[in-house]
């Protein structure tokens, strides 16, 4: 069985190859095996982490679901938190990517450098400035202010999702809305937004993860409400009982789905993107 | 025509960009800057934090653990993620995909989840420490965490994927002839390989480099979890101050460091690259 794209084939022969080869398969298991690892001591019959475990049993998942009542508290509050992250941070973002991904207008590179740079600057000094802002409105520990944070952290997400489907709408359709007789309002609603779905929904589903999974933001503004994250980090940091293994099990979960769900429809996206035609067919 | 090019432009006007600069405005460079600005006045102008921060070995050994720390991952970083991203680069595109797949999906994978998953292979009880003993290399089982090399390890395992899909995007955009002509003039694989295909996948070798160096300096959540005395960082040391000492203009002037040797990385990396090849694509 030949792996290689016909070029490369000097460059991944004998010793080098072999070498990519041993490094590669390495650093994907480096990346998957911690992950792993977590998903089989959840089910662990032991009362403290051992791996491999002595036995199998789904006691930490009874005590995530019916025993400790704060872990489903916590789960419901980060769902909360993420679906109105991903519904705000979508809203902004959806207007945002229209003239980001079809114009070139004045400040356009600075707007963008300014959706990216909550993903840059250290999540600490965004928590700590943030703590100090909703501590001076008196704030701290409700929703509103953890929406508010996590939407900054979602929204580059949301951009780039709806700017890949933004790229590939054909604007003459928009025009031949308007030709029509249709108002803005119902060029948008009817045409533009049908359209962008794709993008859209991989956006939310990025944003909902972006939120559901942030820390340090939590740690300062969540209260005595903890999200999940919140939670999982109190009980690592006293105790690191097996249940954060079947809480971070259920997280992987999430993850996962929002994540496959999140590639196929930016690929959809991607797809309409590389034809354009097809779309603007009749 | 010109009528409806107008009403084209309204449907994609650049003030449709306003609400999401403004929230960033209030909600995120608002809030920094008053941080920052709240190092120099107590209430009036004074350098006292930026004296005191000067005075203090503490803050040194904490920006010098910070410094060597980041080194090291991007450096391991480099060290592995290179070698993956070349091997991606150039296998058929069903597999790469595959690979990249599980790259990309460890990004969205809870960094609590991953550092926790740590804990659980490098502890007491752990895999790791099982191992050492059935092979006879350790008497008995001990704890490997809480010191440099689990921060090391476990930084890495999050930000690898940032060094390997720049790098990745970057051989992609090669031109295949170099590599055939190359290789046709009798360079061997070796040699292809350090005189044609890395020279021109420096630009993503940069990428991945100055991400995974600025994220690593603001990292909170490893070392807090997995390192040790020796391993606090800069971000652990501002939420010290701001949580159990209320100093938050000292923890502005700590977070003025920071920011400000992020911004001379990137503005660097602009000058050379453009900050606009940070931006594209979809996901992480």
């Amino acid at each position: 069985m030949n792996l290689t794209l016909p070029h490369y084939k000097s460059v991944t022969g004998g010793w080098t190859g072999a070498a990519l080869n041993v490094v590669t398969v390495l650093g994907v298991l480096f990346l998957l095996l911690p992950i792993v690892v977590v998903l089989v001591i959840s089910f662990s019959a032991d009362p403290y982490l051992r791996f491999p475990p002595s036995g199998f049993s789904l006691r930490w998942y009874r005590n995530f679901f019916f025993e400790d009542p704060t872990w489903l508290a916590a789960a419901g509050r980060s769902f909360v938190v993420a679906t109105a992250t991903a519904v705000l941070s979508l809203a902004l973002g959806t207007a945002a990517a229209m003239p980001l991904a079809r114009h070139r207008f004045p400040g356009k590179g600075g707007i963008e450098a300014l959706l990216l740079a909550p993903l840059i600057v250290s999540p600490m000094i965004t928590a700590i400035a943030l703590y100090g802002l909703f501590s001076t409105v008196k704030l701290v520990g409700t929703t509103a202010a953890l929406v508010l944070s996590h939407a900054i952290l979602a929204l580059p997400y949301a951009v780039m999702n709806v700017s890949v489907s933004a790229r590939a709408l054909d604007e003459r359709l928009e025009l031949a809305a308007r030709g029509l007789g249709a108002g803005p309002a119902t060029v948008f609603r009817r045409v533009t937004l049908p359209l962008l779905l794709p993008g859209i929904l991989a956006g939310a589903l990025f944003a909902f993860l972006a939120s559901f999974d942030e820390v340090v933001v939590a740690l300062f503004l969540s209260g005595l409400e903890p999200t999940l994250q919140k939670r999982m980090w109190d009980d690592i940091r006293l105790e690191i009982s097996p249940t954060v293994a079947a809480a971070s099990t259920l997280l992987v979960a999430i993850s996962v789905l929002c994540f496959v769900g999140g590639a196929l429809a930016a690929s959809a996206a991607d797809r309409r993107a590389r034809a354009p035609a097809r779309a603007a067919a009749p | 025509m010109s009528a409806s090019t107008r009403s084209s432009r309204g449907l994609a006007s650049p003030w449709l960009a306003l609400p999401a600069v403004a929230f960033l405005l209030v909600l995120f460079v608002l809030p920094i800057g008053s941080f920052l600005v709240g190092s120099v006045l107590d209430p009036d102008f004074t350098l006292r934090n930026f004296q005191r921060l000067e005075a203090s070995r503490a803050f040194w050994i904490v920006l010098q653990n910070t410094i060597r720390i980041s080194v090291t991952v991007t450096l391991v970083c480099f060290l592995v993620g290179y070698p993956m991203a070349l091997r991606i680069a150039t296998l058929r595109p069903a597999i790469a995909a595959a690979i990249l797949l599980v790259v990309v999906l460890s990004v969205w994978i809870s960094l609590l989840v991953r550092n926790y998953a740590w804990m659980v292979l490098l502890g007491r009880e752990g895999i790791v420490s099982s191992a050492l003993v059935a092979l006879g290399y350790a008497a008995e089982r001990r704890s490997l965490l809480y010191n440099e090399f689990s921060v090391v390890l476990a930084m890495t395992h999050v930000l690898l994927p940032f060094m390997v899909i720049p790098v990745v995007a970057a051989l992609r955009a090669i031109d295949p002839a170099l590599v055939r002509a190359g290789a046709s003039l009798g360079a061997g694989a070796g040699t292809v390989v350090r005189r044609v295909v890395f020279p021109l996948s420096l630009p993503g070798v940069a990428t991945g480099t100055v991400l995974v160096f600025v994220l690593a300096l603001g990292f909170y959540v490893t070392p807090a979890v997995l390192g040790g005395r020796g391993q606090m960082m800069l971000a652990m040391m501002m939420e010290s101050e701001v949580n159990e000492q209320l100093a938050w203009g000292y923890a502005g002037a700590h977070a003025a460091v920071l920011l400000v040797v992020t911004l001379l990385i990137f503005t660097a990396y602009n000058r050379r690259f453009g900050v606009d090849r940070l931006w594209g694509g979809h996901g992480k």
